[in-house]
């Protein structure tokens, strides 16, 4: 042991090689081996055709850091069971990345595309989430909508039309979404986990 | 070892020239500028997002939207102030422990550089929400993380060819858990941005390993490493017990790499992965107690010394928060305590805990007590004080908050309350948490005051180094 203490105080080389050779060894045996077979092991789910719009949605979820906030992760345990069921490897399968999250300020979205139906209450909710839920404390997303005047969008009476009382809008407006609104909510929607 | 010990040793070994010393607080100090420069643009996000989650109308702008400023939150203060801070120290240690002058100063220059170019793109292109996506502490793209890399490379390839030319004779333990860092930091990066694993259930893997083996293998041996120099230096005496230094590097080694897994508990990955990390997360108190009690033995006996400086107060606090933090990070990890207390505020609070409490106030003490030695400038003890107690309120608000809300969350949740129950039950709490943030912002510009009045003085540096040495050169 003698030898050993003389190499590790001697020769700064000794320290990287065998630092180098420990950490590499167990970085592949807990790390780099198990999330190989895990990926070999884990069969896609039969999913319907690819939708450009819940992709461009997906994307932009990850962009607004939607995830940091959002798990997509259901345990098996009592405390998820309003989630709906445990989620599974092979739900993650197509997922780049998947987005498990570790944290949640704001609730679990696995099912949100079931529980959360509505397209007009996830756009108005996206707008601002404080015209639905007076409590949240989500970040709003105003600039994927436009705000025009109550006469153009004609008088507030079409689909997509946000017609919300001050404050959230000033008086004789309205907010209209524009693409990347449609497509979050479209990817909100194809959150099922059933 | 005595004074008269390392008298004799001063005299014996030519040591490095006035001209040496004067290039290296240029390095030193550069990279220590550089991190109290990301330190405030952390802090300033960092608290912008607890403000945002009191008033979430705040500053509705798209690039300054909770999403987007959280990662960049994370990468200023951990790859910004800590890893940049961290490194500069490090060359300051490896200068003194090899006694001799860095294999080259336009290398340290070089990677200082690279390291604040990729920290800068990084910020913009996090603002403009180009990210790989949620997965912490690798959301830059993989260009910026390259020179990211190559600067961190660079600075290890400069430290280990100085410590090779060393005119020392023996490596201080120091210097192992230096060396070490820069080792493990690019294997530990390559691993977290191989292509290989951007799909699917084995990126979970990899995030669980990669997001707290940064923290394990390079944070944690860097600041150490650092801290077993600096503590003696500043008490002036010897480490209390070198074998436990040794334990400790040894230990850390083989037992941190194993515990990532703990952060996805009940997660879809193999049961024996999972309980791999919360088993051994309780070994990991061997190198914990003995670095930490190590460093508390120190300082036992030099109280009275201690009192009058305050510089080894923020050593005592990293030293006490990195036994406290470690020991709530491992009893979280456990199946009980994690199906209540993860997906909360808890584990913010934990992560602030060590990432502040412990490596943070370690780095605040090393540069207090270490730069002046270079640069010759010391700096007035008051605000010195000043900031430790800014820094000590602001973290410990900071964590109680945090703490207290992620139990009340879990406990709605395991109530089977409606989601909003919890967040309203966290409100006050954030409001805390905003406060604990702004102290410890004002605490940074303290610090950076602080830090300017010690840049390197020319001319005291020449009278610093005493006549005998130049001449024994």
């Amino acid at each position: 042991m003698i030898g050993l203490n003389a190499l590790f105080h001697r020769r700064p080389e000794a320290i990287v090689v065998i630092g180098a050779a420990v950490f590499g060894a167990l970085s592949f045996l807990i790390a780099l081996r198990p999330a190989l077979d895990l990926n070999a092991a884990a069969a896609a789910r039969p999913s319907s055709e690819p939708d450009a719009a819940v992709a461009r949605g997906r994307a932009l979820y990850l962009a607004e850091g939607c995830g940091y906030c959002h798990s997509q992760f259901v345990r098996p345990l009592f405390i998820d069971a309003a989630y709906g069921r445990a989620s599974e490897a092979a739900d993650y399968a197509d997922a780049a990345p998947p987005l498990l999250g570790t944290e949640r300020a704001g609730p679990d979205l696995s099912n949100v595309g079931i529980r959360q139906p509505s397209v007009m209450w996830n756009l108005l909710h996206l707008f601002n989430p404080r015209s639905m839920v007076p409590e949240s404390v989500m970040p709003g997303f105003p600039w994927y909508f436009e705000i025009v005047d109550r006469q153009r969008a004609g008088d507030g009476a079409g689909d997509d039309v946000l017609a919300l009382p001050e404050p959230f809008l000033p008086a004789g407006k309205v907010a209209l979404p524009r693409r990347e609104a449609l497509d979050l909510v479209a990817y909100l929607q194809s959150l099922r986990q059933e | 070892m005595s004074s008269a010990t390392i008298n004799t040793e001063l005299a014996a070994v030519p040591a490095t020239s006035a001209e040496d010393d004067r290039a290296t607080a240029g390095i030193v100090y550069a990279y220590t500028a550089s991190a109290a420069f990301w330190l405030l643009v952390g802090s300033a996000y960092g608290t912008l997002a607890a403000c945002k989650l009191v008033w979430p109308d705040l500053l509705p702008f798209e690039w300054l939207s909770f999403g987007r400023i959280r990662p960049i939150h994370t990468a200023s203060v951990l790859l910004g102030w800590l890893s940049v801070g961290l490194t500069g120290i490090a060359y300051l240690v490896v200068y003194r422990t090899a006694r001799r002058a860095l294999f080259s100063n336009a290398l340290a220059h070089a990677g200082l550089w690279l390291l604040n170019l990729a920290l800068a793109a990084g910020l913009v292109t996090l603002s403009l929400g180009m990210t790989r996506g949620p997965v912490e502490y690798r959301e830059w793209l993989t260009p910026i993380a390259a020179v990211f890399a190559a600067g961190s490379l660079i600075n290890g390839a400069n430290i280990f060819v100085t410590l090779l030319r060393r005119r020392t004779e023996e490596l201080y333990i120091a210097d192992w858990f230096i060396l070490g860092s820069f080792t493990w930091l690019p294997i530990l990066y390559v691993i977290g941005y191989l292509p290989a694993f951007d799909r699917g259930i084995g990126n979970v893997v990899i995030q669980a390993y990669y997001m707290h083996v940064v923290l394990g293998m390079w944070f944690t041996p860097l600041v150490l490493g650092i801290t077993y120099w600096a503590l003696p230096r500043m008490l002036h005496k010897p480490i209390y017990s070198y074998a436990l230094g040794v334990l400790a590097f040894w230990a850390n080694l083989v037992f941190y790499p194993l515990i990532g897994a703990h952060h996805f508990v009940f997660a879809p990955l193999p049961w024996w992965l999972q309980t791999t990390a919360i088993a051994i997360g309780i070994g990991m108190m061997i190198p914990v107690v003995a670095s930490s009690g190590n460093f508390l033995l120190t300082m036992n006996g030099s109280w009275r010394m201690i009192r009058r400086e305050p510089a080894v107060w923020f050593i005592a606090v990293g030293a006490a928060s990195y036994l406290a933090a470690s020991l709530q990070g491992s009893l979280q990890a456990f199946r009980s305590a994690n199906a209540l207390l993860h997906f909360t505020n808890h584990t913010v609070g934990h992560a602030h805990f060590a990432a502040y409490g412990f490596v943070s106030f370690l780095l605040f003490g090393a540069v207090y007590g270490l730069v002046p030695r270079i640069t010759g400038a010391q700096d007035a003890p008051v605000r010195i004080r000043l900031h430790f107690w800014l820094a000590l309120g602001g973290m410990a608000l900071y964590v109680v908050a945090m703490v207290v809300a992620g139990v009340l969350q879990g406990m709605s949740w395991a109530d089977g309350r409606p989601f909003i129950d919890s967040v309203i039950a966290s409100a006050p709490w954030y409001a805390v948490r905003a406060a604990g943030g702004g102290l410890m912002t004002l605490g940074h510009v303290v610090f950076a005051w602080n830090l300017w009045l010690m840049r390197p003085q020319p001319r005291r540096a020449e009278v610093w180094v005493s006549p005998g040495l130049e001449a024994a050169r």
